[in-house]
């Protein structure tokens, strides 16, 4: 018998780890996602973050990349991982035209944030797939730690 | 000469960028301090808004069952008092239990097609006595025909039980707080008007920080976490809504949301999951 995995779509500013067996997906535009993958214990988990800081508005959610990074580490380290077991990969933070957004270079500084806050938690990133002009849609396996992508055309995608 | 003038140019716009950064850092210097006095406050506000309610619980509910055969009258005075307690508990537990999956990043919509008559209805039962206590009317005008539309039940319903809530906080008694739910376009209309104390400008840009508790000094004579606007604006966030509100000081309050319907098909695992072509794997 093939075990098939379950799926689970992951909303913007969510996050979602699990010790079985997922294809997690979402769809990127400015947004970074990042994949953390336990290689010894072979589970994953991946956030999806709109800006990279929290400014003290609303709620603290991860929504802001510096919560949602540290949070899906912690989240991992909870279901029973080491730190030094985790790898990250990053996917997201393209420049798409058509968000709504006054914050100058959101995408990039996404990314940017992403990998400062990886390597501020001391997690190694092994891939990422970032910034340039298109969408993206991806598919994590979170028992192989593979990362499937796909670039979306800008009209195609809604503000993500 | 040219490359002085441009390199004093850019020195100029550094500057500038500097200070706005600068501001940036000293606002966001004092959000750190308020937060942490908030948090505090939050703290002890919570004990109450729970123990409180539970007290009152508890003792009611001794009395009924020391009530002699005859009095089924008394008992259910009680057991309405008793409800009213309930609710209240249940609503702030709501709160703080959503808010927290709001933080963690777990909370998702759940689409059905809903009967908004029968929401406002859940709502308005929720903070009845509390409107009640204080004799405040409702005036009602929720339009008909609005079922069917698609939206997640459960954080409609909190957010209009928050709304209406609010209204009855800040505002004297005796007075009346208007409630229109309608269709605007494709979108659910809902407006809460409260003839209040009103907030000035500089507030309204705060109520939706979490702990952030308009006009300190009513702090102490109003219940509350200071959660509900900051769940409602993450709740607004999930279903792809928005706030408006209008507010003058003295002259009350009217928060208008905008709800558009949704669609429960619109994301789902499609039948892409195997990408056919340009895929790349990392």
């Amino acid at each position: 018998m093939v075990l098939q995995p379950k799926t689970y779509y992951l909303y913007p500013s969510n996050i979602f780890a699990s010790r079985e067996i997922y294809y997690i997906t979402t769809l990127l535009g400015s947004c970074v996602a990042v994949c953390l993958y336990d290689r010894r214990q072979q589970f994953g988990g991946m956030n999806h973050f709109m800006l990279p800081f929290w400014n003290g508005n609303g709620l603290a959610s991860p929504k802001y990349g510096n919560i949602a990074i540290a949070q899906l580490v912690q989240k991992m380290e909870n279901l029973g991982s080491n730190r030094a077991d985790l790898v990250a990969k990053i996917f997201g933070g393209a420049s798409v035209l058509d968000i709504d957004t006054t914050l100058f270079n959101v995408g990039e500084r996404n990314a940017e944030q992403a990998m400062a806050e990886l390597n501020n938690l001391g997690v190694k990133i092994i891939a990422s797939s970032v910034k340039g002009e298109k969408a993206r849609k991806i598919i994590f396996n979170t028992f192989t730690g593979e990362v499937r992508q796909k670039y979306i055309e800008k009209r195609t995608l809604k503000q993500k | 000469m040219n490359k002085e003038k441009e390199l004093k140019q850019q020195i100029k716009q550094l500057q500038e960028e500097n200070r706005i950064l600068l501001h940036q850092v000293d606002e966001l210097n004092k959000k750190l301090v308020e937060s942490e006095s908030f948090k505090s406050h939050f703290l002890s506000n919570v004990s109450n808004e729970i123990i409180n309610p539970f007290a009152s619980v508890m003792g009611l509910a001794q009395q009924i069952m020391n009530l002699k055969e005859d009095q089924i009258n008394k008992a259910a005075e009680l057991a309405r008092l008793i409800f009213s307690e309930a609710a209240t508990l249940d609503f702030q537990l709501n709160n703080i239990f959503v808010a927290a999956r709001l933080e963690a990043g777990e909370e998702t919509p759940e689409y059905t097609s809903i009967n908004i008559l029968e929401i406002t209805g859940h709502a308005l039962d929720n903070i009845r006595h509390k409107a009640d206590d204080k004799q405040i009317k409702f005036d009602l005008d929720i339009a008909s025909g609005l079922t069917g539309f698609v939206t997640d039940r459960k954080k409609l319903e909190l957010i209009l039980i928050n709304l209406l809530d609010n209204a009855i906080k800040f505002s004297p008694s005796g007075i009346t707080v208007a409630l229109r739910v309608k269709r605007s376009g494709k979108n659910l209309s809902i407006e809460v008007e409260d003839k209040g104390i009103g907030m000035k400008k500089e507030e309204i840009t705060r109520i939706f920080d979490r702990f952030h508790r308009a006009n300190p000094t009513i702090q102490s004579l109003t219940p509350g976490s200071g959660l509900g606007l900051a769940v409602v604006e993450g709740l607004l966030f999930i279903l792809g809504g928005k706030a408006e509100i209008n507010s003058a000081p003295d002259r009350g309050t009217t928060v208008r949301i905008l709800i558009p319907e949704g669609n429960p098909e619109n994301i789902t695992f499609d039948d892409n999951l195997f990408f056919e072509e340009n895929e790349e794997s990392f």
